[in-house]
């Protein structure tokens, strides 16, 4: 069964469609010809683009509604765009038509403490969901890595995770509900307020469903109260084995901490470089170690993991104090990759994910993999959830060097659901994954999720030609004058 | 069917009738032993054109509209296996009939748990706590099914197995199915195979309880604690009439509100004393009780609605708790009937529970006490002659018609539960 959207011949955008759109939501609010629409070509998917035909900047509920009414009544494609963070090119519009961007969708409806909620338009930046309640001791959890420019909109649409997750949950655990509009025009709440509602967990199946069943504009989640106590360690090592031997130990002891990132040499030098935290640029690997919780009992905690370090030969445990030192840490590490481009002249990502036990077997086969293909690569992940981030590096000038890089990034992910994991754990399939669904999902599985989209968008006009196989994917590639990417 | 799963693991004609629904007892109950045994079911039943009911545990059986044909009861009872338990990798995959009490054994043993609680751990199984996204206390403090299950088989209409999720705790790969299986009872497939992720079991317990004179006090203590940097496991408000039926003390005031606590002693303690301070200044009366006092009371209590020929679920906010609390016994002392309340006061379901005769003005009085307070409310029991007479789920919104395109796509037939959930899918 064919379930990707085949690339049919649709009808053209002409004046008078851009026209209704401006009657929709104004003349500013509507891009259109190939100047206006030139950042709207590609996501930090930088590989693959495709224009828009144009670009809409709907203001309210209402008008995304009548704008996707409108594509339906046509026949033209549309896809919904936050930030453009997403790194598999989920906001690429494949087939041209209508990119639905939900960046002036950014107000915090509703912030309701007493039950842990907050309502917000799908615009609305992540960080400023957690800067909107800081100041009275709560946050929102999910923080990746591109947080302060991604959307919480995106974020659904991705099932982001980031670092913090390993304790507290990704995207989905946190989402309540949504306002959805589907590809015909209505609008749905799914979910809500309360934790649960009689039916189908719909919210459930639209968190990570890459935009493909709707445009959400407004979002519940929850606000997670600021643990009282943290404690961030940066533990030292000599080699990568001591370090994820550590990460076993410190899961194996029953510990959960907050954040559990692993940075390898390459990276501790680019970072170095870049951010002169004063990483040791000699170490074989870093682990970041955060834990959080009430103050009583905390440092015992630490003085468990401490001994876990030691046992495994880490060389020095520092300490992060909460504050100015715990916060440059942290932006040390969620912009490595940013960093990473003074390393090569290109490099890719991977986001496989494996059961954490196997990381001593997956590093090794990374570096053996790598270099088979004649590539370096460097890693910088999030190793308390087994999520890998290899970074290989390469020159996308050197034909045979995309080639071995094209290559090893597919053993890697073979290797991955090999073990017992999977191709994707936060970035999201998108057109860079969507040949290699496949080799983690039978075909029965497949024709399940495609009857899932067709239940949403009978006619595949929403973001069409994602996530399923469609000949069209290949693997993301980074090019050194990209700007600045998440993670 | 013997053919499929042996003459020794079928009940048929009146060995039926304990599976009766509606006063109606299925054609007959298998009992498979294996996924393929399953499919083998589904097939057959597909070829006849019977519908299956998966069955569990049974703790949640009579939740929903009676089926709309009740040939074959599915019960998984028999696939009570362990299938993978990696402790290190913190995940376990379990088929769907293994008690949640025999899940949580073989956990302990490694020192770890599986945060889910919902009444009658001895009989509900893995599957059925999936299917039916049952919750019990420990929601508070760790969420609900949905957050717990990682990986699901289902056996679809067609008889083949669909894969949802893996075994990792972080996957993004394609849409996530096992949200869409979780709370679905039984409506799009049979569940074969369950992977959660767990939790390294808890330090130390504690537990405490506030004696409290009136619910606006309960409102405002959750709240208190709610802006507190206490992190109760569970947080249970009950009509003091159910201690009383319960064990432990006679005490005066109607309203008692019971906290649990996982960690380590010294911040068990330090909860405690906060708890209690907040106690004193409502003049609440308060008493904190050790593990080996707690557990059980807090299980007995967990359990009690299972006992009643009535019961139902209101879902509000954790804000409106209290509110719905008091109005449902306010309507039980109209009605002349004990005041049986208990509430999950942070992930606000509030049960009522009552025998007696009932007819459907009863259940429109309890209906509109939901809906003053937001909420949602299911009939999970209901004596005999309301059954099939209500619709037990209310009513839903726009989005019954994605529901219903679920419904036909994965089981076009009709094959599991029909006509069982919501809207009658």
């Amino acid at each position: 069964m064919h379930i990707g959207t085949p690339a049919i011949e649709r009808p053209p955008v002409d004046a008078a469609f851009i026209e209704e759109l401006r009657r929709i939501c104004g003349s500013d609010a509507v891009l259109a010809g190939r100047d206006e629409t030139l950042v709207y070509d590609c996501d930090a998917f930088v590989i693959q683009k495709q224009y828009p035909d144009v670009v809409v900047l709907p203001g309210t509920t209402e008008q995304v509604s009548r704008i996707v009414r409108l594509c339906s009544e046509r026949g033209i494609p549309f896809v919904g765009r936050g930030a453009g963070t997403g790194l598999a090119g989920g906001a690429l519009p494949l087939q041209g038509g209508v990119i639905i961007a939900l960046t002036r969708m950014k107000q915090i409806l509703e912030v309701d403490y007493r039950n842990r909620r907050i309502r917000a338009q799908a615009g609305v930046v992540n960080l400023n969901l957690t800067r909107a309640v800081t100041s009275d001791g709560y946050h929102y959890a999910p923080d990746p890595s591109s947080q302060m420019a991604c959307t919480i909109g995106g974020n659904v649409a991705n099932n982001s995770g980031g670092p913090h997750t390993l304790k507290y949950g990704v995207t989905v655990n946190h989402v309540l509900g949504v306002t959805l509009v589907l590809p015909d025009g209505e609008v749905v709440e799914l979910g809500g307020m309360e934790e649960e509602h009689p039916g189908y967990d719909l919210t459930g199946i639209v968190v990570g469903s890459e935009g493909t069943f709707g445009i959400v504009t407004e979002v519940v989640a929850r606000l997670v109260r600021n643990p009282p106590a943290i404690r961030t360690l940066l533990a030292v090592f000599n080699t990568v084995e001591d370090a994820t031997n550590t990460v076993s130990g410190i899961i194996a002891a029953g510990i959960v901490p907050a954040a559990l990132e692993m940075m390898d040499k390459l990276i501790l030098e680019a970072v170095e470089a870049a951010f002169k935290f004063g990483f040791p640029t000699d170490a074989g690997a870093c682990l970041i170690i955060e834990l959080d919780g009430l103050e009583a009992g905390i440092d015992q905690q630490v003085e468990r993991v401490k001994e876990i370090c030691n046992r495994n030969a880490a060389r020095e445990i520092r300490t992060a104090r909460p504050g100015p030192e715990r916060d440059a840490l942290w932006k040390a590490r969620k912009r490595a990759f940013g960093a990473c481009g003074r390393l090569a002249p290109s490099n890719v990502t991977q986001d496989g994910v494996i059961p954490r036990t196997k990381l001593p077997q997956m590093l090794g086969a990374i570096d053996e993999i790598v270099g088979r293909h004649g590539l370096r690569c460097a890693n910088v992940f999030h190793a308390g959830d087994g999520n890998l981030h290899p970074l290989i590096l390469f020159d996308e000038k050197e034909p045979e060097q995309v080639r071995h890089m094209l290559e090893a990034s597919e053993e890697i992910l073979r290797m991955c659901v090999s073990l017992g994991g999977s191709i994707t754990g936060e970035h999201g399939i998108g057109i860079e994954k969507s040949g290699f669904i496949t080799c983690q999902f039978s075909e029965k599985d497949l024709e399940v999720m495609g009857q899932l989209k067709a239940v949403f968008d009978p006619h595949g006009l929403c973001n069409p030609g994602k996530m399923f196989p469609t000949g069209h994917g290949c693997m993301e590639v980074t090019m050194k004058k990209r700007r600045s990417v998440a993670l | 069917m013997e053919n499929i799963v042996g003459s020794e693991n079928l009940l048929t004609g009146a060995e039926t009738a304990p599976y009766a629904l509606g006063g109606i007892a299925p054609g007959a109950v298998a009992f498979p032993g294996s996924r393929e045994e399953v499919a083998a079911l589904v097939r057959l039943a597909g070829e006849n054109g019977w519908s299956l009911v998966p069955h569990g545990g049974g703790t949640q059986w009579e939740t929903g509209f009676p089926p709309e044909r009740f040939d074959l009861v599915v019960s998984l009872r028999r696939m009570d296996r362990v299938v993978d338990y990696q402790p290190d990798d913190m995940t376990i995959t379990v088929e769907p009939g293994i008690p949640l009490a025999t899940l949580q054994q073989t956990l302990a043993e490694r020192r770890q748990f599986l945060p889910l609680n919902p009444p009658l751990p001895e009989r509900a199984t893995a599957g059925g706590t999936v299917a039916a996204a049952a919750v019990g206390p420990w929601g508070a403090g760790y969420g609900s099914p949905r957050d717990w299950v990682i990986g699901c088989r289902v056996v679809g209409a067609d008889a083949q197995e669909v894969r949802g999720g893996g075994l990792v705790v972080k996957n993004v790969a394609g849409y996530d199915l096992p949200k869409l299986y979780t709370g679905s009872f039984g409506t799009l497939g049979i569940l074969t195979e369950v992977t959660f992720k767990v939790m390294p079991a808890p330090a130390d317990r504690a537990y405490c309880r506030v004696f409290l004179q009136k619910a606006e006090d309960a409102e405002t203590l959750v709240g208190r604690i709610r802006d507190s940097d206490l992190i109760p496991a569970s947080v249970e408000l009950v009509h003091t009439v159910l201690w009383q039926s319960t064990s432990g003390p006679v005490v005066d005031r109607p309203w008692t509100l019971f906290l649990e606590f996982h960690h380590v002693p010294e911040a068990l303690q330090w909860q405690l004393d906060q708890v209690g301070q907040m106690a004193r200044d409502l003049d609440a009366g308060f008493d904190a009780l050790p593990a080996a006092a707690g557990e059980p009371l807090l299980a007995a209590l967990r359990d009690r609605p299972a006992r009643h020929r009535l019961i139902a679920k209101l879902v509000v906010v954790s804000s409106r708790v209290a509110g719905t609390a008091a109005a449902l016994t306010g309507w039980c002392e109209k009605r002349g009937l004990p005041p049986l309340v208990v509430a999950h006061a942070v992930t606000g379901q509030v049960y009522l529970c009552a025998d007696g005769d009932f007819a459907e003005a009863d259940v429109q009085a309890i209906r509109e006490i939901a809906q003053a307070h937001r909420g949602s409310c299911v009939f999970q029991r209901l004596p005999e002659p309301l059954v099939g007479a209500i619709d037990p789920w209310g009513t839903a919104g726009p989005e019954l018609r994605l529901m219903q395109g679920i419904k036909t796509a994965l089981d076009p037939t009709g094959l599991f539960s029909p006509g069982r959930f919501v809207g009658h899918l």
